[in-house]
This record gives structure tokens, C-alpha cells and sequence, in this order.
């Protein structure tokens, strides 16, 4: 299993008020393939997904990636792990006002190890021609395609993307969401992402429905449905 | 209104911003108050002083006595006195010049114990009392009579007591004194001389001075030396000293708030920039403009009015110190400290006005918008400058490409940073070129090869010991220019005790005319010129012709044999009126003559070296204060503005040391910029004040430099207030959570 979880337990303490975010997480992802976890707001996707990235530590419980496990990990191995391993594509993109494209793309760049090719990495999301340009200059949705760029660019075993969609309108979610389907089957990247949307679950190899901290179910696609195929 | 109450809360939630605004308007509020204060008040005891002790216009020496002064008096329309004097050595290092005690013009004043009331009472400097370690009721031999020093004095025409006009400043082991006419004549020693005070105040003095002279021509009455008033380098160095009081307390603070406007415009804006949509907010709930105005003036006008008080209040104490810490060199009696109330309600007044009309500007920029812009945030929150956008930095890497553009995000902050530098770097470099050129002066002397420099009030003929050279010499000004003085000085055509090079190094022989680099700067002369010279004594004009240019800013000084000046000058041949020696000379009682030694310049020059020295720390103090509030405050307006993208780094794996480097190191070009461009600054903000001194006081220094290790000093001090800053800022990069990044709104 690329990602196994066990158990994972997550609480924070807000003056007196204790709040149990994550309560016995088990959830497991082969390597290659896509999941989208489901929820409401307030569910834990994001905390779950924090963890994951080496962003936050569970309280208890195992989240192994890839063989390692990530709970354990001190500050600095976090730290390797997340510049190795992980690509984040954040909501609203992130993307550094006053760099362009290509410089955004850098920032990662400029730290990995054996990172692809940038005009190649611009070119697979349809963005070699705006390499210059600065961020307000570009759509949303060409937003969207910098920040994934500047994610897979390391070649990150693990693609963690937070409501990538969840700004945009519905055909340029549907361009990022073939992108990223793209992405996953060059490079065999392993995504993970969280999303409201639950017609986007027909693209994924797994789907884990979170609700108050809990996986209430998880569904193996049989059939999955092409991201360009997708409607809502 | 209630919005109001926020004040004080976001005033506490960004300490170090406000804090090193109020820090920046202390400061400046300080050195207004002080420096200005000081400067009137040295300006007004002085003026007290000439006025009151009633300061001759003019001294003069004539080749004969005057015998009628009452009639002369009546007919020139002033108050003439005559004055005795000699110069008393006490001991090796110590000498004293004697006067008589004048009752109508240059009266001595009394700074401390009792006025002369008998015969074998004295009068002496208090400068000289306090280096030598003399009190009031201690004995003085002079001339085998002793004298009970009855009180310490000072002269007005003796302000700045040099020992002679040449010099530049004071020797530890000069002093003058005052002892009563019956005394005097017993001596029977020293030479006459005359000081001229002319009744109408409102007449030009230069003019009255001709007539006068003239007058005295129709007698007969031939004049020796002549020197006005505003000539005499012992008096009109205050002038010249109240010139750099008052340019410095109008410049220095000027500068600080010019730097504090930035920074409160940069604070303000920013905190606009960030509460637009509070402000949207407020517009739509019904607020208007103007309540918003006020709300946002509130905060520098806070920041003025505390900073005013506290440093107008801070510059009030010191004034009394630094007064009779000057008043150790000026020798002025302090009747009492004054403040002036202009002066404090400036120092008051000065930051309110610059604070808030400048901050006035950003608030209309930022308040412009409508409040739908507002409210959904500005169009501009991301504009990418044209600095930004224009430069072509592709073939740098990728870490210094993000160095610079975080330093080009903003140009005001760019601006405070670039200026703060240049500014704390002036005021650093400010007492290291004072040092360097004092270094010199203690070093440099390679023109003079002598131990004595005798000087008489008579022509002489005596022949001289070996290691003795005569000279000659007569005061010029150049045409047009009755400021300016210089001297023709003659000396001997191989003569061995002075050494002139031309600009290659090749050594010049004098038995040719020669002119030092001042005077020849000042006439625009090359070799070959022929300039027309005045003399200073009856307005003459010669010509001379130049023959060589002496490297040295040594002097204002045309060299030529000293046969050659004799006939040209129409002197005695084989006279000559001063000696250089490197051995002490035997002369006779009955002549008079001043004697300086070059032990006593050098020791002149440390005794200005000490002082000098404390005043370099303080502004040194000063100046890493004012650059380590800069750098701290930009360092941390760049961590403020880079939240997300420092948060963003620490998600994609970046780790501490590689952040503080992109983040903090990315001023470091500036700061290095800030210090080069600080350097010729200094160098010209100085070139200012040296003007000054040589409008007013005729005074001519050597070009200013900074030596070498003194701007390698000046850049590690300036680098170690940027890395304390750095140091300091780390923490708040280390602080900004990997969440900063997840929460963020839309781009």
C-alpha cells in the first residue's frame, strides 16, 4: 500500500473546549492512483489531508506513505519529506503576486533534487507561452495550471490537492481535473484530493466519505468515469 | 468616535513599527532642540559678551606712538585704546600673553574671583588656569616680579585664543592674562598696539576703517598691521561655529524626519491596504470620508505629538552641558542659559506638520476608492511595479532574482531602506572624516622641517645660529576678495627647512616663486600664470608671477626668495621679520616676538583629537540606533509582506536556513548600496559646512577624504546593525505557521 493509515487520531484544545477532529481514521491508497475524499466543511478533510503532507501531526495512530512513517518523522525529516515527496495544488493557487509563471515555478525548482524539465512541465499544462507573465495577468483557471505545475515539477510521489476546483467555473474545473488526470497517468503520480463535489469522485480509483472526523464509507470505483467526461 | 478605540490596540499589536517611528521623531526632535538651543545660546552669550565688553572693530600697530588720542578720537568718531603686550614664558610648554588692562575697548570680563584692585594682581585664561592646574590666589613669576592671580578673564578680541592667526586651533599651553597698566609699565617690557572702536554702529566698518586709516595716513602715522574685526580668526570663528550649529540643527533632523515620514507612510498605507475592506465596510454603513481621515491621522499624529515632547524635552537638558563644554575652547563668560520658546514650540510643531501632511497624502491615495473597490479588495493589491516587470533578470539564478524583486515590491520601502542606510551611514562617516583629518594634520607634515616658528614685532637684521632660516612675510588678499587672506611669505633660496613637491613628488627648489595648492585653487593659477595680489596692509597691488605649484594643502601661502620679496615688497634689504629654527634662539629683552612650536600644534590638534573623539561615538551610537531601527523595520515589513509565501516555502519543503536567506538576505544589496552612496554623501554634506568655515572665516582645508580603514570600520558597523536586525527578524520568520498559506484568499 503507498498510503496506509491507521487509526489516526487528531484533537485540538481551544481554551477549555476540546474538539476531536479525526476519531480512528483507516484509509489505505494504492501507489498510482487517484482518491477523492469527500465531506462537508468541518468534516477533518483538510486536517486529514495537513497530515498527510507532513504539514500537521496526528495526535495518535500510523500514517505510513510509501513505507514511511510520516507521524514519526522529527521536524527536519518532515521537512525532507515534504520537499521530496509531496505536491501541494492549493483552492486559491497561491501563487507568489510578483514572480512569473515560470519563477513560481522556480521556487520549487530551485530546491529539488532531480526535478522535470520546467518548459516540459509548462508545456504538459498548456502554459509554455506564458512563462513571463505575472499571476494577474493570468485567468483563474491559468492559475490553477501554474500551481499544479509548480507541484509536479519535483516529481512528488504524492500530489495533495485541496478543493482544486472549488474556485473556478465548471469548464475550467473540467480542464484542471483532466489535467491532473494527465499528470497521474504520465508521470504516475498518486493523488489525493479533497473536494465538495461529489460528481468529481467518478474520476477517482477510490473515494473515502468523511463526516465529523470519520470515514463513514469508502468506494472502490469499478468504472472510472474520464475527467472530460464529468458533469455537474 | 468608537472606531477610536482601536488606536491604542493596533499601536500595541505593532510595537516595533510605532516604536521605531516615535524613536525616529525623538531623535529628531532632540537634535533640533539641542542643536539649536545650543547655537542660540552660544550666539547670544557671545553677542553679550562683544557688546557689553565692547569688542574693538580693529587693531592696529603704527610705526610710532599716537600722541593725541583724545583729538583723534574726536575727530575719527570712535573710542581708540592703547594696549600693551608680550608673551611670558613660564615654564617649557607654558606661555602666557600679557595685556594691559584696557577700561574702554576689549574690557576684560570676569568669568570668575575678583577684577585686578591693585598692583601685583593677574588675570589669566580659565582654560589655561584648568590645563595647568592653576587657582584663583596661586602665585605667577613673571619677569622676576610675582602676581597673585586674583580671577580668571576673558577678552573679547580673544575669544578663540590662538596663539597666532596661522593656526587653526587653540595650543594647551597658551593662555592670556591681564594685569593692571601701572604693573605693565614697571615691566617695562612688550610692544604698543591699538584697538579702535568707532562710534557709529550703523556705518560699514570696512569703510570706516579705510577713512580712519586714511586719517592716520594724513598724520603721518604709518600703519604696520591693520586687521579688522571680522578678519580676526579669534573672534570670527563663532560666526563660522554658530553657521555649522545651526546647519546641522536644521539638517540633521530634516533628514530623521524625512525617514519617519517614509516609514509612517509606508506603516499607514500598508495598514490601509490590509483593513480595506473594514474601511469598505465602514463607507457603507454610512462613515464618512472625513471621519475616516481623522481616524487614520490619528496615528501619526500620535506618533508626532509623543516623539515632540519626549525629545524636545530630552534636547532641553543637555544644552547647559554642551554650552560650557564649548565655552572650554570659546572663552565666553556663561552669564546664564536661555531656551527659546520658538525653538521648543518648532521642536513641537516640526513633526506634527511633517508627519501628518505626509501621511495626509497616502490616506487620500489609499481612501480614493470607491467603496465596492474597497470592500472587495484593491484592483492594485498585486500591481507589479514597473521596476518589477521592466528589469531583465532571467540570466541571474533563481535566489538572487528573488532577492531582488522582494526588494523591488515596494519602492517606498526601498526608499526608507536605501535612505535610512545612506543617513545612518553620513552620520557615522561624519566623525571618521573629522579623524582623518586630524590623522593627517598629526602625520602629514612634511612640508615644515622645523621645531620653532619666531615671529617679531620689528624688522631684524641679526644674523642667525646654524639650523636657522629668516623669513618675510605680508599679508594678501586676492582682487576682488577681501575675505580670503594669504601670505607672501620669503624665504631662503636653498632653504633646508622647508619642502615643497611638485605633484610627481619631484622636490621643488625655492629659489623660485611657489604657490601651495589652496592659494592656487583659490586664484585658478598654473605655472607660468602672473596673478595680481593686494596687500592686505594699505591695498598695494603687485604682480607676481607663478613659477611652480606645491603639492600641500598646507597653508595658504606664494613662496619666493626672500631677496626677491625685500625688493619687490620694498623692504629693508637683508631684513626679515621671523625665523624657522630647529634651535631655541637667543634674543634680546628688548625685543618682542611671539615664538610657536611645532610640538605645540601637534599637541593643539590632540587636545581637539579627545573631544573630537567623544563626539564620534555619540553620533556612531546615534548612528547604529537610527540604522538598526531601519534595516529591523524593513527586514520585518518584508517578512509581514511575504507571510504567505514564507509559509508557502515551509509547505514545499524549504527549510530555515534556505527562507532566511531568500527572506532576510535579500537586503543585504541595498544595505551595501545604502553604505557606497553614504560615503560621497557625507563627504559632500561636509564639503558644505567646510564652505562655510571658509566664507566666514577665511579659513582654506585640505580636500576631505575618508581614509581607507575608517570606511572599512564604518561598513562593519553598519553590517553588524544588519545583522542584529536579521537576527532579531528571524524569529518572526520562524513564526509564520505553514497555515498562513491554507487560509489564504483568493490571488
Amino acid at each position: 500500500m503507498f498510503i496506509d493509515i491507521s487509526n489516526l487520531k487528531k484533537s485540538y484544545t481551544t481554551g477549555v473546549v476540546i474538539t476531536e477532529v479525526l476519531k480512528g481514521i483507516e484509509m489505505k491508497l494504492e501507489k498510482g492512483e487517484i482518491g477523492v475524499i469527500l465531506g462537508p466543511s468541518g468534516s477533518g478533510k483538510s486536517t486529514l489531508m495537513n497530515i498527510l503532507g507532513g504539514i500537521d501531526r496526528g495526535d495518535s495512530g500510523s500514517v505510513i506513505v510509501d513505507g514511511v512513517e510520516v507521524n514519526k518523522l522529527s521536524d527536519n525529516k518532515l521537512t525532507d519529506y515534504r520537499r521530496g515527496d509531496i505536491g501541494f495544488v492549493f483552492q486559491f493557487y497561491n501563487l507568489v503576486p510578483n514572480l512569473t509563471v515560470g519563477e513560481n515555478i522556480e521556487v520549487v525548482l530551485n530546491i529539488s533534487k532531480s526535478p522535470l524539465n520546467i518548459d516540459e512541465v509548462l508545456a504538459a499544462v498548456e502554459m509554455q507561452d506564458k512563462k513571463h507573465r505575472f499571476p494577474r495577468e493570468l485567468s483563474g483557471g491559468e492559475q490553477q495550471r501554474v500551481s499544479i505545475a509548480r507541484a509536479i515539477v519535483k516529481n512528488p510521489k504524492l500530489l495533495l490537492c485541496d478543493e482544486p476546483t472549488g474556485a473556478l467555473d465548471f469548464l475550467t474545473s473540467r480542464s484542471i481535473l483532466q489535467l491532473l488526470e494527465q499528470v497521474n497517468k504520465k508521470y504516475g503520480t498518486t493523488i489525493l484530493m479533497i473536494t465538495h463535489n461529489a460528481a468529481i469522485s467518478a474520476m477517482a480509483n477510490r473515494v473515502f466519505k468523511l463526516r465529523s472526523g470519520e470515514i463513514v464509507e469508502e468506494v472502490v470505483n469499478q468504472v472510472i468515469v474520464p475527467a472530460e467526461r464529468i458533469e455537474w | 468616535m468608537v472606531i477610536n478605540k482601536r488606536i491604542k490596540r493596533v499601536l500595541l499589536e505593532n510595537k516595533a513599527q510605532y516604536i521605531g517611528c516615535i524613536v525616529l521623531i525623538i531623535l529628531s526632535s532632540f537634535v533640533f532642540t539641542m542643536m539649536s538651543q545650543f547655537a542660540d545660546n552660544f550666539e547670544r552669550l557671545a553677542n553679550e559678551f562683544q557688546v557689553g565688553y565692547i569688542q574693538e572693530d580693529a587693531t592696529f600697530t603704527t610705526d610710532k606712538s599716537i600722541d593725541n588720542l583724545q583729538e583723534l578720537e574726536s575727530t575719527a568718531n570712535a573710542m581708540i585704546e592703547e594696549g600693551k603686550t608680550f608673551d611670558y614664558t613660564l615654564s617649557e610648554g607654558k606661555t602666557l600673553r600679557i595685556f594691559s588692562e584696557n577700561d574702554r575697548v576689549n574690557i576684560p570680563a570676569i568669568i570668575d574671583g575678583k577684577e585686578l584692585s591693585g598692583s601685583g594682581e593677574i588675570l589669566i585664561s580659565p582654560v589655561f588656569a584648568k590645563t595647568h592646574n592653576y587657582r584663583i590666589g596661586d602665585e605667577l613669576n613673571i619677569l622676576d616680579k610675582t602676581f597673585t592671580i586674583s580671577g580668571f578673564t576673558a577678552l573679547p578680541n580673544y575669544i578663540y585664543p590662538l596663539q597666532s592667526e596661522e593656526m587653526m586651533m587653540p595650543v594647551p599651553g597658551f593662555g592670556i592674562a591681564v594685569i593692571s597698566k601701572e604693573d605693565f609699565a614697571a615691566l617695562n617690557q612688550g610692544s604698543n598696539f591699538y584697538a579702535v572702536k568707532f562710534n557709529d554702529i550703523d556705518r560699514n566698518l570696512r569703510r570706516q576703517s579705510a577713512e580712519f586709516r586714511e586719517l592716520l595716513k594724513s598724520r603721518n602715522i604709518d600703519i604696520l598691521k591693520w586687521t579688522n574685526i571680522e578678519d580676526n580668526k579669534r573672534v570670527n570663528v563663532v560666526d563660522a561655529q554658530v553657521d555649522i550649529l545651526n546647519l546641522v540643527s536644521n539638517g540633521v533632523p530634516t533628514g530623521i524626519l524625512l525617514l519617519a515620514i517614509i516609514l509612517i507612510g509606508n506603516v499607514i498605507g500598508r495598514m490601509i491596504n490590509r483593513e480595506s475592506a473594514i474601511i469598505g465596510a465602514l463607507y457603507a454603513l454610512g462613515y464618512r470620508r472625513k471621519e475616516l481621515y481623522r481616524h487614520y491621522l490619528t496615528f501619526p499624529l500620535m506618533i508626532a505629538i509623543i516623539g515632540g515632547i519626549i525629545g524636545t524635552i530630552l534636547g532641553i537638558f543637555p544644552v547647559r552641558f554642551m554650552v560650557s563644554f564649548m565655552f572650554d575652547a570659546y572663552i565666553i563668560p556663561l552669564t546664564g542659559i536661555q531656551y527659546n520658546p520658538i525653538n521648543i514650540i518648532i521642536g513641537l510643531i516640526l513633526p506634527i506638520l511633517f508627519l501628518v501632511c505626509g501621511s495626509y497624502f497616502v490616506i487620500r491615495k489609499e481612501l480614493k476608492h470607491s467603496p465596492v473597490d474597497l470592500m472587495k479588495g484593491k484592483k492594485d493589491k498585486n500591481k507589479v511595479n514597473f521596476l518589477e516587470s521592466g528589469l531583465k533578470l532571467e540570466k541571474l539564478k533563481f535566489p538572487t532574482r528573488f532577492k531582488i524583486k522582494g526588494q523591488l515590491r515596494s519602492l517606498s520601502r526601498l526608499a526608507f531602506l536605501l535612505f535610512g542606510v545612506a543617513g545612518a551611514t553620513m552620520l557615522l562617516l561624519w566623525g571618521f572624516t573629522l579623524k582623518s583629518g586630524f590623522d593627517d594634520m598629526l602625520t602629514g607634515g612634511s612640508v615644515y622641517n622645523f621645531e620653532y616658528e619666531y615671529k617679531f614685532d620689528k624688522l631684524r637684521y641679526e644674523p642667525l645660529p646654524a639650523d636657522s632660516e629668516p623669513f618675510q612675510a605680508l599679508l594678501f588678499l586676492p582682487e576682488n576678495d577681501d575675505k580670503r587672506d594669504f601670505y607672501v611669505t620669503g624665504i631662503l633660496p636653498d632653504s633646508a627647512l622647508i619642502t615643497l613637491v611638485d605633484e610627481s613628488g619631484t622636490k621643488l627648489s625655492t629659489n623660485q616663486v611657489i604657490v601651495t595648492k589652496p592659494i592656487a585653487n583659490l586664484l585658478k593659477l598654473k605655472e607660468g600664470d602672473t596673478v595680481d595680489i593686494v596687500s592686505k596692509l594699505d591695498g598695494r597691488i603687485f604682480s607676481v608671477e607663478i613659477d611652480a605649484i606645491a603639492d600641500t594643502y598646507e597653508g595658504r601661502f606664494i613662496f619666493m626668495p626672500i631677496a626677491d620679496f625685500n625688493e619687490k615688497f620694498e623692504m629693508p634689504e637683508g631684513s626679515y621679520v621671523g625665523v624657522f629654527s630647529n634651535v631655541l634662539l637667543d634674543i634680546p629683552e628688548n625685543q618682542s616676538y611671539s615664538v610657536v612650536s611645532l610640538k605645540d600644534k601637534l599637541a593643539a590638534i590632540e587636545e581637539v583629537l579627545g573631544p573630537t573623539q567623544s563626539m564620534m561615538s555619540v553620533l556612531a551610537v546615534i548612528a547604529f540606533i537610527i540604522g538598526m531601527i531601519v534595516i529591523y523595520l524593513v527586514t520585518s515589513m518584508i517578512v509581514e509582506e511575504n507571510k504567505g509565501t514564507i509559509s508557502l516555502m515551509k509547505i514545499c519543503g524549504y527549510r530555515k536556513k534556505e527562507i532566511n536567506s531568500l527572506i532576510l538576505n535579500s537586503s543585504t544589496i541595498v544595505v551595501v548600496i545604502g553604505y557606497i552612496i553614504g560615503v560621497p554623501l557625507t563627504l559632500s554634506a561636509l564639503g558644505v559646512l567646510v564652505q562655510s568655515l571658509e566664507n566666514s572665516v577665511g579659513m582654506s582645508l585640505p580636500p576631505l577624504k575618508i581614509d581607507l580603514p575608517y570606511i572599512l570600520i564604518g561598513f562593519i558597523a553598519v553590517m553588524l546593525a544588519y545583522e542584529l536586525s536579521k537576527l532579531l527578524c528571524k524569529k518572526k520568520v520562524n513564526a509564520v505557521s505553514m497555515s498562513e498559506a491554507l487560509k489564504a484568499g483568493a490571488e
